[in-house]
């Protein structure tokens, strides 16, 4: 489109491997904050089912009870007990967007990879397909998706999958696309390597930092979508203590106990807080402006 | 041994072949783009198979399922329905809802105000708060007070529209009591008979895109600034607010024009959300709950009424942008 005029990438936006140590990742502020957070909510999840006082389904005969001495976040209106439905509810919130966004990549780096490198018609095709698919908004797509198949984790995970892997696929396909006329490329192929070669083994570890900012940023997108498409009614299915589907029942209770939505939704936001300071520390750590360029 | 320019000898002057006018292009693209569009909302659907059984329930006749077929057209091939579908839209006919047993436009069409309103006030607010601040911040901040603003955007930014709808719920809801949490009292009466009813939602659609523009709005006001165009006129003796405004604000704008039509994407899962959250009566709410309960026509519907607005509202952003910007005016011809 028109304003493709502004967004040309240049070898020199796409981010350069370094060999730079990793502390000095963490050195930076939003990397450090970013990774420790991450940790911290990791442990919760992790040890969460172990430590939960109650079965995060156990339905007792107290229902709506503020913070108490026994129920610490009190309880919803089945009566069961909030904390240990926070403690069990966080696994689902943390893997549904890894796989959807692993499935994207996965898709994404071949296609983006094969259409930057090889040109011709292949790109125009891939380029063709790229746009029709930006042009058909984010939230639509997935809705029209759960109307057609029903909702439920498995059909939401493969729609933000597929949702996704077009916006990855322009990104490397013009991280592949400033690589691909770099001597070290010309040289392979003057050599003879073979196709697969000069893909993985010259380009990827070139545009391997592009990559891994690209899998944190839609990781935070990922994260907020599909918690947003559970708190809809539309991702993972009641009973399940998913902190999204947790917000979604217990708005209800907003006016009555507002510690039982507060709690799990801030949740949430601080896990997509962490990922999304690693994204930017990773964005400044490799000097990567690609993602700039394209306005992603 | 360098070589100069006249010793290469100039690349070969090659034609641009012969292209049809801009906007006439822009016409075409929106034209397939529509076009695509249906295609796949209507293909979705379609491969998904038939719902009469996930509608009815497990317990319904055949009869009941056949009478479902029937009246939906299910009975017939997949490119008569998407023809007689697509031909409907242009009749003003767009089917019957599966849930309510009426047309959807009925369904639709007390809720296409309500939602506008809403929109028009949220992307108002997007722009009325976010360029100053980006502005400002780009232009003369730096050090921790330019830090704060990064990270306040970042932050914010991390946040899904639905918490921020909730912690502005608790605060603003119920801790202060100054508006409601509810907002469906809008389906009462005139459309802005409870004005109230619109603050909580509109700013938790606006929420969601102004960190976004901030940063824009930042990031290139602050390249310009250092261009030599604008030295000069410091020198010049130019001073604020005529600097940022009349020097910085054009030159910096284009790609945010760009964004804030893009950011009808951004909006549109914002008016979901915000619409769910607050039991706001509007298109938004409408579609999360006919997705959930499976009524394709009525998502359908909607998703392609959107879809245009999405679409119309990027190519025309496109428009604007080209227009007002030499580089890129010569550049399309």
């Amino acid at each position: 489109m028109t304003a493709d005029v502004l967004n040309t990438v240049t070898a020199a936006d796409v981010a350069a491997p370094r060999q730079r140590r990793w502390r000095g990742f963490l050195a930076i502020p939003q990397g450090g904050f970013g990774v420790a957070l991450l940790l911290l909510l990791l442990l919760l999840v992790v040890i969460g089912p172990f430590i939960a006082p109650d079965s995060p389904n156990e339905i007792s005969d107290q229902p709506i009870l503020g913070p108490s001495a026994q129920h610490w976040l009190g309880t919803d209106a089945y009566g069961r007990d909030i904390l240990s439905r926070v403690l069990h509810g966080g696994a689902s919130v943390i893997l549904l967007p890894l796989l959807a966004v692993s499935l994207a990549m996965v898709v994404a780096t071949l296609v983006g990879l094969l259409s930057g490198y090889l040109g011709g018609k292949v790109d125009s095709v891939v380029t063709w397909v790229i746009n029709i698919a930006l042009a058909i908004p984010s939230y639509l797509a997935v809705l029209v998706v759960v109307a057609a198949f029903g909702g439920g984790g498995a059909v939401v995970v493969t729609a933000v999958a597929v949702v996704y892997a077009p916006y990855i696929t322009r990104v490397i396909r013009s991280a592949t696309q400033a690589i691909a006329p770099r001597e070290f490329v010309l040289a392979a192929r003057a050599r003879g390597e073979s196709l697969g070669w000069i893909l993985f083994r010259e380009i990827t570890p070139n545009i391997g930092p592009t990559l891994l900012v690209e899998i944190a940023l839609r990781f935070t997108y990922a994260i907020m979508f599909i918690a947003s498409l559970s708190f809809l009614g539309l991702g993972v299915q009641p009973p399940s203590s998913n902190w999204g589907v947790m917000v979604a029942q217990n708005r209800a209770l907003l006016l009555v106990s507002p510690v039982g939505v507060l709690v799990p939704a801030l949740l949430i936001g601080v896990l997509a807080i962490a990922v999304n300071l690693i994204a930017d520390a990773l964005t400044q750590f490799f000097g990567d402006r690609i993602h700039e360029r394209l306005m992603v | 041994m360098t070589q100069t320019v006249e010793q290469v000898g100039r690349p070969p002057v090659r034609r641009a072949p012969r292209r049809l006018p801009y906007l006439v292009r822009q016409l075409i693209t929106l034209l397939v783009t529509l076009f695509a569009i249906t295609i796949v909302i209507f293909g979705l659907t379609a491969i998904a198979g038939d719902p009469a059984r996930d509608i009815l329930g497990q317990y319904a006749t055949d009869a009941q399922v056949t009478a479902f077929q029937q009246i939906h057209g299910l009975d017939q091939p997949i490119v008569v329905r998407y023809l007689e579908w697509l031909g409907g839209i242009f009749r003003g006919d767009l089917g019957i809802s599966y849930q309510s047993n009426g047309p959807v436009w009925d369904v639709i069409s007390p809720r296409l105000g309500p939602s506008i309103v809403l929109v028009l006030f949220s992307w108002l607010l997007t722009v009325v708060i976010s360029v100053p601040i980006g502005l400002y911040s780009g232009v003369r901040l730096r050090g921790h007070r330019d830090a704060a603003v990064t990270f306040v955007t970042l932050i914010v930014a991390a946040f899904p529209e639905f918490v921020l709808g909730l912690i502005l719920a608790i605060v603003l809801g119920v801790w202060l009591a100054w508006l409601p949490v509810d907002s469906t009292a809008v389906s009462m009466g005139g459309l802005f008979d409870s004005p109230s009813a619109y603050v909580l939602p509109g700013i938790t659609i606006a929420l969601g895109t102004i960190p976004y523009i901030i940063r824009l709005m930042r990031a290139n006001a602050r390249e310009v600034a250092s261009e030599t165009y604008v030295r000069a006129a410091v020198l010049r003796g130019v001073t604020e607010p005529s600097l940022s405004l009349r020097h910085i604000l054009p030159n910096a704008a284009p790609p945010v024009v760009t964004a804030l039509g893009l950011q009808f994407a951004g909006l549109i899962g914002g008016v979901v959300v915000a619409e769910t959250l607050f039991g706001f009566p509007g298109m938004g709410q409408l579609l999360a709950q006919s997705a959930a309960s499976r009524d394709a026509p009525v998502v359908e519907a909607l998703a392609l009424m959107i879809g245009a607005v999405f679409v119309v509202a990027n190519l025309a952003a496109d428009a604007i942008v080209v227009y007002v910007t030499p580089k890129l005016r010569d550049a399309v011809r």
